[in-house]
């Protein structure tokens, strides 16, 4: 049987009730490269290629540390590009070498 | 389409289950007694949709009333608060 | 609208103004670009996307309130199917399936999502950080009052609060109380009243005076 007040089978994001720091209401103006996440993930849902479950798993799959520590947009985008390998949709491989591409463009920019 | 097992005002008990996967049950509602307040119509179970299983046959989802009280015994607001979540079917069990 | 590529060539290029380029800001280029180019989606259709979510905010979800406010048959609608509602004033046809909350004497609606951030994004836009916070997510279902008093919402012990924990397949849009002072004014006047947050339920609309 599990204990509920030990287990460690409540997920990271499973937050209610868990007093934490003091609530403050604050807000950001949303970001560009914050939309543009938004709109993919958007865009995928509607031809079917992202469920808004598999999306929140991938989420919820952060573990503890990564899930507190990353901004939203951080973890939707890490948490798209997982669903997207494990639908076959692109390969680690070609995410790599993307990552390392854009990286250098951006250098050169400076 | 499942017809609902539960109808409004109904005592239900929200399982007190611990499973591992993605489940829309938050935490702090399992093994909590409520009224169910509406049968919100029935949809794909979202802990096969994670999985990329097609959720089918679509389960009941309903909202349901718990007194704050019940939920945090220390509760400092008002003895008439509540809240309201939805549940799906296979979280509930009557409440006899 | 906003131009989320502008100042640059290359129309997948980061803003500059941005801020550093995390991890995670590559990714978000990387992954986008390898979608184009796979075809998996376009940037046409990206910029639809742009376009579709400029044209959302709490005006739209204004909009119901006051109507609600106004038309008594418009009310009774967005008590028995809120999502109808919002497609017989012609707002975006969505998935929502829209739960309308109206906030009374009696009773103070005030909605959470938990477990992630659920929102109706038609009509209110993308949510405010502090409803996708850790803090507000854990405390609002635990103490709930002590949350709304960081609004500046004080409410006597006779108005049940009621907290909405959003988190599967219903959204939440909550009618707050119609201003006093506010007759006979009309839909559009009466939209200028109705906030974001008061459709959370965080505050109540704006007093007449506020304007």
């Amino acid at each position: 049987m599990v204990n509920k007040s030990l287990t460690d089978y409540r997920g990271v994001h499973d937050l209610g009730g868990l007093l934490c720091e003091p609530f403050v209401p604050d807000e950001h103006d949303y970001e560009p490269w914050e939309k543009r996440v938004h709109a993919v993930r958007e865009l995928l849902a509607t031809k079917g290629l992202l469920r808004v479950d598999e999306l929140r798993r991938a989420v919820e799959g952060l573990g503890e540390e990564k899930y507190k520590r990353l901004s939203y947009y951080e973890q939707w985008v890490w948490a798209i590009s997982q669903i997207m390998l494990e639908r076959g949709i692109v390969t680690d491989a070609e995410i790599g070498a993307r990552v390392e591409t854009v990286h250098a463009r951006l250098a050169s920019h400076d | 389409m499942t017809d609902p097992m539960f109808s409004v005002g109904d005592k239900v008990r929200i399982r007190d289950a611990y499973p591992i996967g993605h489940c829309r049950t938050p935490f702090y509602t399992r093994g909590i007694t409520g009224k169910i307040e509406r049968h919100c119509g029935n949809f794909a179970n979202p802990e096969e949709l994670a999985y990329r299983r097609d959720g089918q046959p679509a389960v009941p989802l309903y909202r349901v009333r718990l007194p704050m009280r019940q939920m945090w015994p220390d509760y400092t607001g008002a003895p008439l608060d509540t809240l309201e979540v939805e549940i799906f079917e296979h979280w509930l069990e009557p409440d006899d | 609208m906003h131009d989320y590529t502008h100042h640059h060539p290359h129309p997948n290029q980061p803003d500059e103004e941005d801020g550093p380029f995390t991890e995670y800001r590559l990714l978000e280029v990387a992954l986008r670009e390898l979608l184009i180019e796979k075809q998996v989606i376009t940037q046409a259709e990206l910029h639809k996307t742009y376009q579709m979510m400029d044209d959302r905010g709490p005006h739209n979800g204004a909009r119901m309130v006051a109507k609600a406010w106004s038309d008594p048959a418009y009310l009774d609608l967005m008590r028995r199917d809120a999502t109808a509602a919002a497609k017989s004033i012609g707002l975006e046809p969505t998935w929502l399936n829209l739960i309308a909350l109206e906030n009374t004497d009696a009773i103070h609606n005030v909605v959470v999502c938990t477990l992630c951030s659920c929102y109706p994004w038609p009509l209110l836009g993308l949510p405010p950080d502090w409803y996708k916070s850790r803090t507000y997510r854990s405390e609002v279902v635990r103490n709930p009052r002590k949350v709304l008093a960081e609004f500046g919402t004080n409410l006597p012990e006779t108005t049940e609060v009621r907290v909405h924990d959003s988190s599967a397949d219903m959204r939440y849009l909550v009618v707050p109380k119609r201003p006093e002072g506010s007759e006979g004014w009309s839909e559009e006047e009466l939209a200028e009243l109705v906030t974001r947050d008061s459709m959370i339920g965080v505050v109540p609309a704006l007093a007449i005076e506020d304007l």
